[in-house]
């Protein structure tokens, strides 16, 4: 073994630790290129990049597919595949697509379905369930869960006839007086698109046939029971996707009138009036697809995708939309938070190793705890950079903060707190917030990703549009929410640190009382702004909505908190109780009124949480009355 | 005696009003109600919760009645107001007490006065506000409105002016349902002249007085109908002004125990 010096030693194992986080990143990529070169799997990379038109802007087919499948099944991946080949297989295998169980029930029993630990259920099995139980089934209209299921199944069938014109049609044609119809000449493949040109020749046909024959079938020649049979699959395949409006792949032709710019689908350009050229030319370029994907000609649907985008890219979209398509791809596929995640979860690790190196030396500042804190420092840095750039990502994509959602929120304020903590560490000389800046970080990303909703980079509703009041009001409340979360954790770090040492309680205080205060001016400030914007839009500037009330209560109980130390009716130990128990007052003014459901603050309604805001709040409780306790009994003591 | 009994009184009650036990007395009471208040909303609707815990004087629980919303409010008005008149007859004061007015407590004293004018606004807005609710139809002219109190139709008022829609757009995000804006073009009758204005959601019409906001819409089969909010609030200024004064007596008492810690370890100023 070669005899290198102590400290390279060290560095080269900083180093390689530091590699560790990375390694979740890696394990991504490699399961990727594993289930490629295994499955020989279509590469949808154009695929996923093609603009979409849906829920009000426009995103790449992969974002369009996530938000779908959510909808339908509750999950934004597939069997653990990506959204994306989800749909691909669902556009282009409707056939297959039809037996893959992606529907979610609630409540199976109530549909006479056989239980399934994931309750996905397949479009055959959901139809069929409903249409027997279809007069029982008005009774129950009113309830929710028939809605969801009715509109998860209504949206999942409008999937599988997106390109229902470009399935092949079971016809043969046996006669000339069939070829005849086509004025161009019969085509190679025989679907609805390719004999749009002789629909109308057919159906003329037809009528003639039933006009001169009746529905009798057995009098009709094995020619015109061909030609009668055409019409009516044209005429079933018509139906059924004429009412199709989701998949709105089709940009509006440049040069359009402000009143023509519609994005259509496939089904929609086909029925309207107007065909010009360009959406032709693209609607081709999706038959391509089609055709290569059904027939596993993977690289001719590479090649047709590839097309597809590059078309759009030059003739259809503005370069604004263009850069803002390649920004949202980009943040898909990067997925900076994940790398915030493991970086926050790397400096932790590296906090945890100079911990146990110090608690075993009990030196401050060995070798050892210098190169994991700076190898801690410096993963931080790195994870809040990453952070920025989504924020940053989001907030160009969507021309708005991000902070529109209890995600959002979440996000955001993941990203203010350990900025402060770290802003604190730094220039206040208070080191011992740093170890909390990645905890408090990596823990608000993890319960992030796991709120019902997925980050849908959605469209904001009519009351919440106005980017002025919604960057004023919301960015104030969610910093003062971040600087009372910081205030808390350090009363916390303060309480702990008097229990299993011989620190004062004075030492911090004044630091403390800086930060709650700053909660305090911004939570208030931020509580005015939006009674403000109440008045701007309600007529009102307080209506004790539950969502004010919740802001109102955090401004109270720090007012409480502060005034009461300031007049000398709180004391010290009491003073950091109170700051520490300022986080439960948060969760329940940030998560708890969601809970409810009621109030015009109807953006953030969740179901889910309660039991882990309870557990949360319980655990405070009883940890800040402990260590109270504890401190209480070490006071006398002395 | 008497007279010194009542003085002793008297001193007492303005003692108690200026002290800090109303304060930390009432805070955590008002947090109570505003809790409970909170999650009555969910039980028993928003408008039953707000008369029963935020607009009354008192809760009639049981056998005792207890405080509401209204009561602790006053009385946190009554002690405020005291502490910033007995803050004004100490002026100027060179002593380092909380309570007198120097550079180093006016930003505290400034939101003080901030919380009484917001407090004062809520008191007056509740007492001359006028709301209520004008629908208006394609083409539809009129000047009345109807106070209507939580769905229930109680008075009707005349505006001095007539209002005329000419048109109600609703716009929708592209692909979507979704509304991103309810727009009432509309044609204002005063004085005798006519102006076109437009009102919607976050830009509401203000005019001699009243303001009108986009509310809502209703949707019949026969046609479309705009439904306006209309405001005559003359306390409307007062939550702005209160709310400049607390931001600046906010940031002021910041930047004082800044100064003051510098001074602290000796730095200059």
């Amino acid at each position: 073994m070669i005899p290198f010096p102590k400290p390279v030693r060290r560095t080269f194992l900083v180093f390689l630790m530091m590699l560790l986080p990375l390694c979740g990143g890696g394990r991504d990529l490699w399961a990727h290129l594993e289930h490629e070169a295994s499955t020989g799997k279509v590469d949808l990379t154009h695929f996923s990049e093609i603009p979409v038109l849906y829920d009000g802007r426009i995103r790449p087919m992969d974002s369009f597919a996530e938000l779908v499948l959510y909808r339908i099944s509750g999950s934004k991946t597939w069997n653990g595949r990506p959204a994306v080949e989800w749909l691909a297989e669902t556009l282009f295998d409707p056939a297959r697509a039809l037996h893959m169980p992606v529907i979610r029930v609630e409540r199976p029993e109530k549909y006479n379905l056989p239980q399934r630990a994931n309750r996905l259920y397949t479009q055959t099995e959901v139809a069929r369930s409903l249409t027997a139980r279809k007069k029982e089934l008005k009774n129950f209209v009113k309830e929710k869960d028939i809605f969801s299921l009715l509109e998860a199944q209504q949206l999942h069938l409008q999937l599988l006839r997106s390109l229902s014109m470009m399935a092949p049609l079971p016809v043969e044609l046996t006669h000339d007086s069939m070829v005849r119809l086509f004025p161009d000449g019969a085509p190679q493949t025989l679907n609805f698109l390719s004999t749009f040109p002789a629909h109308d020749a057919v159906k003329k046909a037809a009528a003639d046939i039933f006009g001169r024959k009746g529905e009798d079938l057995s009098e009709y020649t094995p020619t015109e029971k061909g030609i009668v049979s055409f019409a009516w699959q044209l005429g079933q395949i018509q139906n059924g996707g004429q009412a199709n409006k989701i998949l709105k792949i089709l940009p509006p032709p440049p040069g359009s009138s402000q009143k023509e710019k519609k994005w259509q689908t496939p089904w929609q350009y086909l029925l309207s009036e107007n065909h010009d050229d360009d959406s032709r030319a693209l609607l081709e370029l999706l038959k391509d697809m089609y055709l290569s994907y059904e027939n596993g000609h993977y690289l001719h649907f590479h090649a047709a995708g590839a097309g597809f985008s590059l078309a759009i890219g030059h003739k259809f979209c503005q370069a604004d939309c263009q850069y803002k398509l390649q920004a949202e791809t980009l943040h898909r596929r990067l997925a900076p938070l994940d790398y915030a995640l493991y970086g926050y979860s790397g400096a932790l690790a590296f906090i945890l190793i100079a911990a146990a190196v110090r608690f075993r030396s009990q030196k401050s500042g060995t070798d050892s705890c210098i190169y994991a804190e700076r190898g801690a420092l410096i993963l931080t840095g790195c994870a809040m950079l990453c952070h920025a750039a989504d924020l940053g990502l989001r907030t160009y994509i969507l021309e708005r903060p991000p902070v529109g959602t209890l995600y959002d929120t979440v996000v955001f304020i993941c990203f203010a707190m350990p900025f402060a903590g770290f802003l604190l560490a730094a220039f206040k000389k208070t080191p011992f917030i740093f170890p909390f800046v990645p905890l408090c970080a990596a823990g608000g990303l993890l319960i992030a990703q796991n709120i019902e909703q997925p980050d849908i980079l959605g469209v904001l509703s009519a009351v919440l549009n106005t980017n002025f009041w919604l960057a004023l009001h919301v960015i104030c409340i969610l910093l003062g929410y971040a600087a009372c979360l910081l205030a808390s954790v350090l009363a916390h770090t303060d309480m702990f640190r008097r229990v299993f040492s011989h620190a004062t309680p004075t030492e911090n205080s004044r630091l403390l009382h800086f930060i709650a205060l700053n909660g305090l001016a911004l939570t208030a400030a931020g509580t005015l702004l939006g009674g403000f914007w109440a008045d701007q839009s309600w007529g009102r500037f307080w209506g004790w909505d539950p969502k004010e009330n919740g802001a109102l209560l955090i401004i109270l109980w720090l007012t409480w908190v502060l005034h009461g130390r300031i007049a000398g009716k709180i004391g010290d130990t009491g003073f950091q109780a109170g700051i520490a128990l300022t986080a439960v007052i948060v969760a329940l003014s940030w998560f708890g009124v969601n809970l409810l459901g009621a109030g015009l603050h109807s953006y953030g309604f969740t179901s889910g949480l309660a039991y882990g805001l309870a557990a949360f709040c319980t655990f405070e409780i009883l940890l800040v009355g402990s260590l109270c306790l504890v401190l209480k009994k070490k006071e006398k003591r002395k | 005696m008497i007279r010194e009994n009542s003085m002793k009184s008297a001193r007492f009650l303005w003692r108690l009003l200026t002290g800090p036990a109303i304060p930390f007395y009432t805070l955590p009471y008002l947090m109570g109600l505003l809790i409970a208040g909170t999650i009555a909303h969910k039980s028993i609707g928003s408008y039953a919760a707000q008369s029963l815990f935020f607009e009354s004087w008192f809760l009639h629980t049981g056998m005792i009645p207890i405080p509401g919303v209204r009561t602790v409010l006053t009385l946190l008005f009554a002690g405020l107001l005291a502490r910033t008149v007995s803050t004004f007859l100490t002026f100027p004061s060179p002593g380092p007490s909380a309570q007198t007015l120097n550079m180093k407590t006016l930003g505290a004293h400034l939101c003080h006065l901030g919380i009484l004018v917001l407090l004062l606004g809520g008191i007056l807005s509740s007492s001359v506000s006028v709301d209520g609710i004008l629908t208006l139809k394609n083409g539809q002219k009129s000047h009345i409105y109807v106070d209507n109190e939580h769905g229930q139709e109680t008075r009707t008022w005349q505006l001095p002016f007539e209002v005329e829609l000419t048109a109600f757009t609703i716009q929708t995000y592209p692909g979507s349902r979704k509304a991103r804006n309810y727009i009432s073009d509309i044609k204002l009758y005063a004085e005798g002249k006519t102006f076109p204005a437009q009102i919607s959601m976050n830009r509401p019409l203000r005019y001699n007085g009243y303001s009108i906001y986009q509310s809502g819409f209703t949707d019949a089969e026969s046609s479309t109908a705009s439904i306006l909010t209309v405001v005559r609030n003359p306390a409307s200024p007062l939550p702005y002004i209160s709310g400049i004064l607390i931001v600046c007596g906010l940031v002021l008492h910041l930047l004082s125990r800044r100064n003051g810690r510098k001074t602290e370890k000796g730095m200059p100023q």
